[in-house]
């Protein structure tokens, strides 16, 4: 490595115990917590805007997240209630309509404001249901330009030839997403014994594919 | 220079492709005896890739597909990038009287159901726009189990999740082991990423020259492979 440091003309990039189904799930992952951490973001946003406790709640859900009652209190109409949103909170991801008063997440309210705040959040809620619907679209959703963007191999171009010594036809979990638009090779050469001359014979071939290849991608 | 060198290997193609054409018609003729018995033990499921500007011949594309069925293979997937196929799928269909879609609900059956050939159509948004909906999917269960138990920094998807959740949006079919290239070059063209980590790609030149026996030539090379799956 010491011997090539000064080297800035070509980028060997070399992967170890890789596959591509660990990298796919690695870059669905980093989407997932980059996006949970933009939804923290909007959220905060929305808070410090005054919206009523009931809608806000809801807006919060994306259909599947069941807030828990905070501060219950004994009394078991109470926990009635609670069972109720969370059931019809689970069911907002197929957007139906709740029956009933079910209210998600009503913090802090006392007994005897109970039945007016039910009411009132309830009248806000199916208001907030069409809302939160909306809101379902407007919040972040996982785009394929994500997931690339996450990729391992992201630092680098995507490959115009794949070789594969040893005569396999497979690609045995290697680059299984970058390779839509390349040739692969095999040549029944192993690796140590790999000379210039199959290499020529590799441009060689990818050179008569050029054409193709070139028409492939600008078609994308 | 290049285009001396190009024409020379034009003419080595040429000769080869003569040589690749008497060979095949040995095979159909069936002088050559090694290609006779094919064991399809192995073969469970078979992919062909048909380059876009040559999946409009569906008459070439039904061609192949009875050479399939009377070679054996029972499960069979054809894709092409721009969904061309997915098109002329009923027209695939009403020639293929013996033939029926590859449904996620039968899977158990399939295995078993020896009568029909089952037939499955893809194109590129069976790959990776079908990755990016099933990150949707395995996303919402991230915010679930992330809100219910705190911040969780260690690996939480394994491909199992994955493969539920391709099979949820609608493109988990299984993992073909064959993978045949009709087309100009060698490429699989999109398929599926998830699906092809250990599949044989073969390619059989455009689909226009196709013939009976580089088909069976490929398909007797596949038995002969070896496998290491590393467990």
């Amino acid at each position: 490595m010491a011997a090539t440091a000064n080297n800035n003309k070509t980028l060997l990039l070399i992967c170890v115990a890789y596959t591509s189904y660990d990298e796919i799930i690695h870059a669905v992952q980093e989407s997932c917590k980059v996006k949970r951490s933009e939804i923290e973001e909007l959220n905060s946003s929305k808070a410090s805007n005054g919206v009523a406790e009931g809608v806000e709640e809801v807006s919060k859900l994306n259909g599947i997240i069941a807030h828990d009652v905070q501060g219950p209190s004994e009394n078991s109409f109470h926990k009635f209630q609670a069972l109720n949103s969370n059931r019809a909170c689970n069911s907002v991801k197929g957007v139906e309509n709740k029956n009933g008063p079910s209210v998600c997440g009503i913090q802090g309210f006392c007994a005897d404001k109970w039945v007016d705040a039910a009411s009132g959040a309830c009248n806000c809620l199916n208001g907030g249901v069409e809302e939160s619907t909306n809101k379902q679209q407007v919040l972040p959703t996982i785009k394929l330009l994500d997931v690339e963007k996450h990729m391992y191999m992201s630092v680098a171009p995507e490959p115009d030839i794949l070789i594969r010594t040893s005569g396999e036809n497979r690609l045995s979990n290697f680059l299984l997403w970058q390779t839509t638009n390349c040739p692969l090779y095999s040549l029944t050469a192993l690796w140590p014994e790999l000379g210039l001359w199959h290499l020529v014979w590799a441009v060689l071939n990818y050179q008569r594919s050029h054409y193709y290849f070139e028409k492939k991608k600008k078609q994308l | 220079l290049w285009c001396i060198l190009h024409f020379i290997i034009s003419i080595w193609c040429f000769l080869f492709e003569i040589a690749r054409v008497v060979e095949s018609y040995l095979i159909s003729s069936g002088l050559l005896k090694s290609y006779k018995a094919l064991d399809l033990g192995k073969l469970n499921y078979l992919a062909i890739v048909v380059g876009s500007e040559e999946a409009y011949q569906t008459a070439k594309v039904i061609e192949l597909l009875e050479w399939l069925e009377a070679i054996g293979v029972k499960h069979v997937c054809l894709y092409d990038m721009e969904g061309v196929l997915k098109k002329s799928r009923e027209a695939i269909l009403e020639k293929m009287n013996n033939a029926i879609v590859f449904q996620e609900a039968d899977e158990r059956n399939k295995l078993l159901d020896q009568q029909h050939m089952t037939l499955e159509f893809a194109s590129y948004s069976d790959g990776k726009e079908a990755v990016a909906k099933a990150a949707n999917l395995l996303f919402a269960q991230y915010l679930k189990s992330a809100n219910s138990s705190g911040d969780q920094e260690e690996r939480i998807f394994t491909e199992l999740h994955m493969t539920e959740s391709l099979r949820a949006v609608g493109s988990g079919g299984p993992e073909p082991d064959l993978l045949l290239v009709y087309g100009p070059a060698r490429c699989h063209l999109g398929f599926p990423a998830w699906r092809i980590r250990y599949t044989e790609i073969i390619h059989m030149g455009s689909l226009k020259s196709m013939r009976y026996g580089s088909l069976i030539k490929s398909i007797y090379k596949f038995t002969m492979v070896r496998q290491n799956y590393g467990k």
